[in-house]
């Protein structure tokens, strides 16, 4: 792990990524409530998911729960919310991921090697889960947003999801 | 090996985890053709043996069983090909892990069997979950262009 300056400096960067992702995780958030909408079990799903990407340590493990979630059950392949998320959290954010690590690197080449320690090249692997984390975590409160205010999210219907009341 | 140890060769799997799953997908993209229940089955079998030579050969026996079809017979030649292949990540991790300069032999012959077991068991948990995506997809692909039509 880097040294506290060089952590202070990656969370900052990570945040601010973070807040870009309002508009992408409200898309999947909708997404979401659409595949799930005629079962129950869509909370605990969305839940599992957010389990599994706080405490996995790799990426390839989240990855892995999305593919065996969209193969056993299709209710992950409706509207492609399965293979969307996996296109989202595989190759845009480890390319946000790389963009974070350079970011970081510039912001902390002032401050000498010895003295701070610097990154890692394991930084890039733990800068992708974190992105992962946020990225899951949005995605989570605006699917359960979306259960009660489906208006909000494109869906004019007005219907809430059979499961909204034990929120 | 003591738990210091065994700590730092799981952080160098979780390192090597993501490119494990990249080249699982590489190799499941040109087979494919594990159902869901023999792709878990053998991710099962790879969880459950304690010895990477164990483990390959239960694959060599699926290549030769008569009931498998000629062409499926690549699938598992292939991937005992793969999990042999390992052997060389293997010596890598056990590099990385800067062990003792009076490590004996057999503890380093052991250290190495143990971390390529690590790896297959990775590998194949990866290879397990893309078949069993990619064979739902092809089905839900396949059932949409047949509703479309």
């Amino acid at each position: 792990m880097a040294n506290h300056v060089v952590e202070l400096a990656l969370r900052r960067t990570v945040a601010a990524k973070s807040d870009l992702y309002y508009e992408a995780t409200k898309e999947f958030g909708g997404l979401a409530r659409i595949a799930f909408a005629a079962g129950a079990s869509g909370k605990a799903q969305i839940r599992n998911l957010e389990n599994i990407a706080n405490s996995a340590s790799r990426v390839s493990d989240i990855l892995d729960f999305v593919k065996r979630q969209s193969g056993r059950q299709t209710r992950w392949l409706t509207h492609e919310f399965g293979p969307l998320l996996l296109k989202k959290l595989d190759n845009d954010l480890k390319a946000d991921s790389e963009q974070v690590f350079k970011e970081v690197q510039t912001a902390t080449s002032g401050l000498t090697t010895s003295e701070v320690g610097g990154l890692h090249e394991d930084d890039r692997r733990r800068i992708h889960i974190l992105l992962c984390r946020e990225f899951v975590r949005h995605l989570s409160a605006h699917y359960l947003y979306a259960l009660v205010r489906p208006d909000s999210y494109g869906d004019n219907s007005n219907e809430s999801a059979d499961d909204s009341e034990d929120l | 090996m003591n738990q210091q140890m065994t700590r730092k060769i799981f952080k160098e799997i979780d390192k090597r985890s993501y490119d494990l799953m990249k080249a699982a997908e590489r190799f499941g993209g040109g087979h494919s053709i594990l159902t869901s229940n023999q792709a878990s089955g053998l991710a099962v079998s790879a969880d459950c043996v304690d010895n990477p030579n164990t483990l390959i050969t239960h694959i060599q026996n699926q290549s030769t069983k008569s009931t498998v079809r000629e062409k499926d017979r690549g699938f598992w030649r292939d991937l005992k090909k793969e999990i042999e292949a390992l052997r060389g990540e293997a010596e890598q991790v056990f590099v990385a892990l800067e062990p003792p300069p009076d490590t004996t032999d057999k503890a380093r012959k052991e250290a190495i069997q143990y971390i390529q077991l690590l790896l297959a068991r990775d590998y194949i948990q990866h290879l397990s979950m893309h078949e069993v995506y990619a064979r739902a997809l092809q089905k839900h692909q396949e059932e949409d262009y047949g509703n479309g039509a």
